[in-house]
């Protein structure tokens, strides 16, 4: 039998361990029989702990309601009036919202600006401060994360400015696209279609890439198992499948732009114009949607541009900070509508929610997280799509006359 | 020593002050209205404002609230491609209350005729009101065809009605206007004591309209008005929620720049709190 043995490749110096490391859900401390109870488990935890934070908070409540130091309905109801909404909210509801984001945000590592937008508008504040609010909270979101990431090198300074010079004048573009929208009467309308189509197509990609990570784990599994068994000349599909090939078509037609510059930090060199365009389309959904736009950006910058990680999450903070800041600003000018209560609020939460969701994170492995993110983008996604397409309980409603005022 | 003295001078403060506020009562039994001027501050969800009165004898009350003479823009939507639900029209409503409660001791009209009710302001359809409001183009002011008025202005009466801003006449309340029988509203009724006077309360939502409310009572025997009394009430932002809303409108580049240092101050400082896990 031994003759026939293939000869010997590179790839026989792989070890099970680096395959472990390379397949996703093959953590070894978990009893391989039980493998499929994993996930259970893992919900099981995850549940365990919020259900365990839930408990401790409620009995903290419920003991202060006791001893009447805290009268409970009046934390339930505390209502807060926003100045600038000129409405009364529940502070729990609005504190709740950023802190359900956050949580989200520090799992999946996204800003959480697409969610946080449409839950506002869900509990009510009316769509037009939703977005110019969550600008403001992003920019101070963004800020620490920027901050952190400059001081550890992550930022390529150059391109975040060559992002900037697209993304000021898309930003600028987009909040008078706003107001023209509001005076028109049916920017609750567009901003749910932006909404709808740019989930829509973000949750079917995530899904998609999430359903073929799984697939191709368990297919290497499956190979990984044959070539234990013996079927050695197998090992070389092996290799393959571990490393899928990268698309390259779009970065060669980049690279045949004009203007093309050299981005020595983030190790790359491409046409100006591309970032510059991303920036403007960036800018401009940071306008209508009160997005930051990571979560295009930072794929965008990996796949497309072949940057490494770290480096586009550093440089897409940094170009969050001022494009957010750019389009805060504008909002609160022209449309009025930057409640800074209400992001403070928001951020407050946000920052509580996120701790709570980085230690979560731990306990749920990439393609998890990227599923559990797609699943509520579409769940998202089909709410707004909802809105726009069942009939409204009433067909007439007001605004305020912009400009009036009271 | 000292603190009896001071004792003393506290209590006959307070029974002067008691003596003087029911002699007060007894010799004019105007309207009242408690608070006089309800304070729209942070912690505002709506308030309950106290009127009270009293009837000449044998003479029925109607009590009508008007608040501020707003302009308002309504939408209306429509399908669009068969599909959408999105605006299809607009109008700007001006000169119009957003506010207008009617509260009596009995159902108005058996108490007036209906162009007494009318001329008081008081009938179940408001017909003065959708008469005085116009429906205007918002961009240059033209106005609207006729039937467009009286679809715009009746819709946001209607709209009114639902939110509380308005009386809940029945039959003009979506829900019950099917089984329409009597023009009484749904909510409290009036009711004078011996002596004629009368206490009622009325809710202002947490979005009131703010400004100046007016108050009016009338005292009505045999169909016709005997007496009528009036009063004030006002609405306005306080505080915090004064200062920013007026900053946000009038100085909208400071607000701006201000809502940006602070968002950005209290991002720095959770960073600095909760240093970052590397994910942003």
């Amino acid at each position: 039998m031994s003759p026939t043995l293939p000869p010997t490749t590179e790839t026989e110096e792989l070890t099970r361990d680096d395959l472990a490391l390379i397949q996703e859900g093959a953590a070894p401390s978990f009893p391989a029989g039980l493998r499929v109870l994993k996930p259970v488990a893992q919900a099981l935890g995850l549940g365990g702990i919020a259900l365990l934070a839930g408990a401790i908070v409620a009995l903290v409540v419920l003991a202060g309601a006791a001893v009447g130091t805290i009268p409970l309905t009046d934390v339930v109801t505390l209502t807060v009036y926003l100045p600038v909404a000129d409405q009364s909210m529940t502070v729990v509801m609005v504190v709740g919202a950023g802190f359900a984001v956050g949580i989200l945000s520090g799992m999946t590592g996204v800003g959480g600006g697409f969610l946080m937008t449409p839950l506002l508008m869900t509990i009510g504040v009316p769509s037009a401060v939703a977005v110019g609010t969550d600008s403001a909270q992003i920019a101070g979101t963004g800020s620490s994360g920027a901050l952190a990431h400059s001081r550890l090198g992550n930022v390529d300074v150059k391109l975040g400015v060559t992002i900037l010079v697209g993304s000021l004048i898309g930003g600028t573009i987009g909040v008078q696209v706003v107001r023209m929208l509001r005076e028109m009467g049916n920017f609750d309308f567009w901003v749910r279609v932006v909404y709808v189509v740019m989930l829509g197509s973000v949750g079917a990609l995530m899904l998609r890439e999430s359903l073929r990570t799984w697939i191709r784990s368990s297919r290497i599994r499956t190979i990984q198992n044959l070539v234990d068994e013996g079927f050695k000349d197998l090992k070389v599909k092996l290799r393959e499948e571990q490393q899928p090939k990268q698309e390259s078509s779009f970065y060669r037609f980049v690279t045949r732009l004009p203007l093309q510059t050299e981005y020595k930090k983030a190790g790359m060199r491409v046409s100006a114009l591309f970032p510059c365009g991303m920036g403007f389309g960036i800018g401009f959904l940071a306008a209508i949607m009160g997005v930051g736009g990571g979560f295009i950006m930072v794929p965008s910058m990996i796949y497309l541009l072949g940057m490494p990680t770290h480096m586009a999450v550093g440089t897409d903070l940094f170009q969050i900070v001022f494009t957010s800041t750019n389009v805060a600003f504008q909002q609160a000018i022209i449309n009025h509508s930057v409640d800074i209560l209400l992001a403070v609020m928001l951020m407050v939460g946000a920052a509580v929610g996120a701790q709570i969701g980085a230690r979560l994170s731990g306990r749920l492995e990439g393609h998890q997280l990227r599923t559990i993110l797609g699943a509520i983008v579409v769940l998202v996604m089909v709410k707004l799509l909802a809105d726009l397409l069942l009939e409204p309980s009433s067909l007439f409603g007001v605004a305020p006359v912009s400009g009036g005022g009271h | 020593m000292r603190v009896v003295v001071a004792l003393a001078a506290i209590l006959l403060a307070a029974l002067l002050a008691a003596t003087r506020s029911s002699a007060w009562a007894d010799e004019e039994p105007e309207l009242v209205v408690l608070p006089e001027t309800v304070d729209v501050g942070l912690d505002f969800s709506g308030a309950d404002i106290t009127i009270s009165g009293t009837a000449p004898e044998g003479a029925d009350v109607v009590l009508v609230v008007d608040g501020p003479i707003d302009s308002v823009k309504i939408r209306k939507k429509g399908k669009v491609m068969g599909l959408f639900w999105m605006t299809v029209e607009q109008a700007e409503v001006e000169e119009m209350p957003a506010f207008h409660m009617v509260l009596s001791s009995e159902s108005v009209e058996h108490l007036l005729s209906r162009e007494q009710q009318v001329r008081l302001g008081v009938d179940p359809e408001s017909s003065n009101i959708l008469d005085q409001a116009q429906a205007v183009e918002p961009g240059d002011e033209s106005a609207l065809s006729e039937e467009k008025q009286a679809e715009f202005v009746t819709a946001l009466r209607d709209m009114y009605i639902r939110e509380g801003q308005y009386t809940p006449w029945r039959c003009y309340h979506e829900a019950e206007a099917a089984d329409c029988d009597a023009a009484a509203p749904a909510g409290s009724i009036i009711q004078p004591d011996d002596s004629g006077r009368w206490e009622t309360s009325i809710g202002l939502p947490s979005d009131a309209p703010l400004g100046g409310y007016s108050v009016e009572a009338h005292y009505v025997r045999d169909g016709q008005v005997v007496v009528s009394d009036s009063a004030t009430f006002n609405v306005e932002k306080v505080g915090m929620v004064d200062a920013l809303g007026a900053m946000a409108e009038d100085k909208a580049p400071l607000y701006a720049a201000m809502s940006l240092a602070i968002a950005i101050t209290i991002g720095l400082t959770i960073g600095f709190v909760f240093p970052r896990r590397g994910s942003h």
